[in-house]
C-alpha cells in the first residue's frame, strides 16, 4: 500500500474510531455546552455603569418595505468581584407605540471586566411612526441573591431618523 | 481527464459532483426548526418511525398543533409521507449511531469523512490522485481534530428531523448528478460539470439542502423526469428485463417519477404528468400496444403508495393529506395563506365530488385543475406581483409574516441572476425561428418544450400566491430555477459563450465569490444592517450582475465580440448566487439554529 492509501486508511479509522469512543465506551466525553443561564439570579458582584445612551434612534430602514429599526445602544457596564451567575435585565419602553421589550444578561459567562448589555432590535410598520421623537422608559436592574437593585432607570429621547 | 464507471454515479466525476454538493450543504447545516411547519414532518416522521401515520390522538386536553397538522377522526394527521417515507432509512441509520456514540460527534465525523471523499475525488480527477489524498488526509484529520476539541454536545437533538435533513442534503447531492448526466447526454461533459455543479452551488436550491421542505424533491423529480425523457426519445433505449424482455425503462422511469411525485405534493405531481403525457406521446419514438401498457402499469403501481396513503390519512383516494381541513388540492390552506383569493375550492364541493365513481373523479381533477389555473392567470394581469415575484423585491407589498424578516424574501431575478441570459437565448432563437421557420420548429428540442411545460404547470399552481412570506427564495417555485436554467443552456448562444469563454467565467466566478463574499460580509457587519436591509444588498448586488448578463448576452447574438464579457458576467452572476447562498446560510439565517459543525458555529457567532 502506498503512503497516500494508508495515509487515507488511517485517517478514517482514526476518525471512525473518535466517534466510536465518545459512545458508551465513554473514553472521550462531550462536553454540554453551558447556555449561561444555569442558577441565574444567584451570587453577588460590584456592578459599575461606565456609560449608557442618551438617545436611542429609531431609523427608517432602506429596503423599501416601509420599515422602522429601533437599535437602542448598548450600555456598557464594569463587573468585579463576581460570584455565582447574577443578572442584569435591560429594559427599554415606548408607551406612546405601545412596545416594550427587554434582555437577559448573565454575568457569569464572559466573567469580570467589561459586559456589553445590548437589546434587540425592534422593527416598526413605518405606518405606526407618526411623530419625529417619541420617550423611551430605559431601565438596569442587577439580579442577586439578595434581590433586586436598579441601576438606573430614566426617561431617553426616541429620535426618528430618515 | 480519466473516467471509470462507477456502478451508481456512472463515471467518477458524477461521484465528484455528488460529494462536493454534500460538502457545501454541510456547511450551512443547522439542527433546528426553520420553519413552523417542519415540525409537523418531524413530528409524523416520528410517529411513522413507530409504525403509524398519525402523530397523536386527540384527548380532549390539547393536541399537536402546528402548521400542516390537520385532524381527521380524533386523530392528527401530517402530510408530505412521500418524503418521510423516503426519510426513513435516514432515521433507522441516525438512531443506530445515537446508540454507539454522540450524534454531533458522528455527523461531524461523516462530514469529515465526506471532505476526504471528496478532496480525494478532485485529486484523482485532476490527475494528482496521490499527493492531494496525502495531504487532504492531513488536512482533515486536523479540522476533525479542532473541531472536536471545541465540539459541546447539541442542545436536544432531534434525530427525525436530522434525518429529514440528511435526505434532503442527499436529495440536493442527487439533483446536481442528475442534471449533469442530462446536460452531459444532451450537448457535452463540460457543460455538464459546470452546469451540474451550479444547478445546487449558484441556484438558490442550494439554501434548502438542508431545510426539509418538500422543494428539493420537487426539484430532483423535475431533473429524473427531464432525463428520462430526454434519453427516452432516442429509438434504442429499451433495457431487457427479466420475464418481459425489451421495455423502454427510461420512458416508463419518467412516469415513475411523476407517479411518485405525487406522494409527496399531489398538485405538482399532476400537472407534471399532464404536460409529460402530452409532450411525451407526441415526441415518442413509438407509441406502440406494448409500450403505453408497461409505462402505463408503471405509472399505475408510482401512484399507488399515493392512493394508499390518501385512503389512510382523509379516507378518500383522491384527497391528499393536504386537502384536509378545509385546505385546497393545490396547497395548504393554514401554511402562509396570503391574500383572501388563495383557497376557493370548497370542502363542500369536494365532499360530494369525491362520493361519485370513477368518472367524477374525472370530473373533479378538471374543475379543480381550472380552478387552480384560473387563480393564477387572474393573478398573472397583475403586474406588481409579477415583478415583485420575479424581478425586484424590495417594493413587493407583502403582508403576514414576522416583521424581521420582511424585504428577506428575494426575488427569482435577485436569487438567480444568472437567468438573465435566458432573455438572449430566446431572442437568438426567434431570430434563428424568422429565417427558416419550419426547419427550427422541426427542429425544436421535446425536451425543452417538457421543460417549459412544466415551468407554466408550476407557474399555473403558484403564482396565484406570490409573492409571499416565508418564501426567502421564492422556494414554491424552485424547480422553475432548474428549468428556466436549463433552458438556458439549451440555448447554442449561451452554451458557446459557457464553453468558449469557461476561462474567463471561472476566474470571474473565483474572485466574484473570493472577493466579493468578504467585502459584502465586512459591509454588513460594519453597517450593522437588519436582517431584511442586508439580504437587500445581495438583492442589489444579484440584479447589477443580471443587467450586466443581459447587456452582454444579448450583443453576444449578433456580435462575436461580445462573447468574452459576457462570460465573465456570467461568471459574476453565478458568483453573486454562491455569494447569497453562503450568507444566507453562514450569515443572515445563524440564528435560526445550532451549527452541526462547531467550527461554524463559532465563526457565525462572530458576523
Amino acid at each position: 500500500m502506498d503512503s497516500s492509501r494508508l495515509a487515507v486508511f488511517a485517517v478514517a479509522v482514526l476518525i471512525v474510531g473518535l466517534v466510536l469512543a465518545t459512545g458508551p465506551i465513554g473514553l472521550i466525553t462531550i462536553p454540554t455546552a453551558e447556555s449561561g443561564f444555569e442558577e441565574l439570579g444567584t451570587g453577588n458582584a460590584t456592578v459599575h455603569v461606565t456609560s449608557s445612551p442618551d438617545v436611542i434612534p429609531l431609523r427608517a430602514g432602506d429596503t423599501g418595505q416601509d420599515l422602522y429599526y429601533l437599535d437602542v445602544p448598548p450600555t456598557i457596564v464594569e463587573v468585579r468581584d463576581l460570584q455565582g451567575n447574577p443578572h442584569l435585565n435591560y429594559r427599554v419602553a415606548i408607551p406612546a407605540l405601545g412596545y416594550s421589550t427587554n434582555s437577559v444578561t448573565p454575568l457569569k459567562p464572559r466573567g469580570n471586566g467589561l459586559h456589553h448589555i445590548e437589546i434587540e432590535r425592534g422593527v416598526f410598520n413605518a405606518s405606526r411612526i407618526t411623530e419625529t421623537e417619541y420617550e423611551a422608559e430605559l431601565e438596569l436592574v442587577f439580579h442577586w441573591s439578595g434581590g433586586e437593585r436598579v441601576l438606573f432607570d430614566r426617561t431617553v429621547m426616541v429620535e426618528v431618523r430618515e | 481527464m480519466t473516467e471509470t464507471d462507477e456502478p451508481i454515479f456512472g463515471d467518477q466525476i458524477a461521484l465528484t459532483l455528488f460529494l462536493g454538493v454534500l460538502c457545501f450543504g454541510m456547511l450551512s447545516w443547522r439542527s433546528d426548526i426553520f420553519i413552523t411547519d417542519n415540525e409537523t414532518l418531524v413530528r409524523t416522521l416520528q410517529a411513522m418511525s413507530e409504525g403509524r401515520l398519525w402523530i397523536e390522538e386527540v384527548d380532549g386536553e390539547g393536541f399537536f398543533d402546528a402548521p400542516g397538522a390537520e385532524v381527521r377522526d380524533g386523530r392528527v394527521y401530517g402530510r408530505n409521507y412521500g418524503q418521510l417515507v423516503l426519510s426513513l432509512p435516514a432515521l433507522f441509520f441516525l438512531q443506530l449511531l445515537d446508540a454507539v456514540a454522540d450524534i454531533r460527534i458522528a455527523l461531524v465525523g461523516i462530514m469529515h469523512l465526506v471532505f476526504l471523499a471528496f478532496l480525494i475525488q478532485v485529486g484523482k480527477l485532476l490527475g494528482r490522485g496521490r499527493q492531494v489524498a496525502l495531504v487532504a488526509s492531513v488536512l482533515v484529520l486536523l479540522s476533525f481534530l479542532w473541531n472536536l476539541t471545541i465540539a459541546t454536545t447539541l442542545h436536544e437533538p432531534r434525530l427525525a428531523l436530522l434525518a429529514l435533513q440528511v435526505t434532503s442534503l442527499l436529495a440536493a447531492g442527487a439533483v446536481a448528478v442528475v442534471f449533469y448526466r442530462l446536460l452531459t447526454y444532451q450537448f457535452q461533459q463540460r457543460i455538464g460539470i459546470i452546469g451540474g455543479a451550479a444547478s445546487v452551488v449558484v441556484l438558490p436550491v442550494g439554501f434548502w439542502a438542508t431545510i426539509p421542505k418538500r422543494h428539493i424533491f420537487s426539484v430532483l423529480a423535475v431533473a429524473l423526469i427531464l432525463y428520462c425523457f430526454a434519453v427516452s426519445r432516442e429509438p434504442d433505449t429499451t433495457r431487457p428485463l427479466p420475464f418481459l424482455g425489451e421495455m423502454p425503462v427510461y420512458r416508463a422511469g419518467a412516469y415513475a417519477t411523476v407517479g411518485l411525485l405525487t406522494w409527496i405534493h399531489a398538485a405538482e405531481g399532476l400537472f407534471l404528468f399532464l404536460v409529460l403525457v402530452v409532450v411525451d406521446v407526441a415526441t415518442a419514438p413509438r407509441n406502440d400496444r406494448r409500450t403505453i401498457a408497461f409505462v402505463g402499469c408503471v405509472f399505475g403501481l408510482a401512484v399507488l403508495p399515493t392512493v394508499v396513503t390518501n385512503v389512510l390519512v382523509t379516507g378518500s383516494p383522491a384527497e391528499p393529506p393536504r386537502t384536509l381541513g378545509g385546505g385546497s388540492f393545490a396547497g395548504p390552506a393554514q401554511e402562509a395563506a396570503a391574500d383572501g383569493a388563495g383557497e376557493e375550492t370548497s370542502t363542500g364541493l369536494l365532499d360530494t365530488l369525491s362520493e361519485l365513481p370513477l368518472v367524477g373523479y374525472g370530473f373533479w381533477l378538471a374543475s379543480t385543475i381550472a380552478s387552480i389555473t384560473g387563480d393564477s392567470l387572474r393573478a398573472a394581469t397583475d403586474g406588481n406581483r409579477l415583478v415583485g415575484t420575479f424581478i425586484r423585491s424590495a417594493d413587493a407589498n407583502i403582508t403576514g409574516g414576522q416583521l424581521a424578516y420582511a424585504g428577506a424574501n428575494l426575488s427569482v431575478l435577485e436569487t438567480a441572476p444568472v437567468l438573465a441570459g435566458l432573455v438572449a437565448g430566446l431572442v437568438a432563437w426567434l431570430a434563428r425561428l424568422r429565417q427558416a421557420p419550419r426547419r427550427v420548429l422541426a427542429g425544436t428540442d421535446p425536451t425543452a418544450v417538457l421543460a417549459a411545460g412544466f415551468i407554466l404547470s408550476f407557474l399555473a399552481i403558484y403564482v396565484s400566491r406570490l409573492p409571499l412570506y416565508v418564501q426567502i427564495t421564492q422556494r414554491y417555485i424552485l424547480p422553475i430555477f432548474l428549468l428556466a436554467f436549463y433552458l438556458l443552456l439549451c440555448s447554442s448562444t449561451l452554451r458557446d459563450i459557457v464553453d468558449q469563454g469557461r476561462l474567463e467565467l471561472l476566474w470571474s466566478y473565483a474572485v466574484g465569490v473570493l472577493v466579493g463574499t468578504q467585502l459584502a460580509v465586512a459591509y454588513v457587519v460594519q453597517q450593522d444592517l437588519a436582517l431584511a436591509e442586508a439580504t437587500q444588498v445581495n438583492a442589489t448586488l444579484s440584479l447589477l450582475t443580471a443587467v450586466l448578463v443581459l447587456v452582454t448576452t444579448l450583443g453576444s447574438v449578433r456580435w462575436r465580440q461580445f462573447e468574452r464579457p459576457a462570460a465573465i458576467a456570467i461568471g459574476l452572476a453565478c458568483a453573486a448566487g454562491t455569494m447569497f447562498l453562503l450568507m444566507a446560510g453562514l450569515q443572515y439565517f445563524a440564528i435560526t439554529g445550532e451549527y452541526i459543525l462547531p467550527v461554524i458555529d463559532r465563526l457565525s457567532a462572530f458576523l
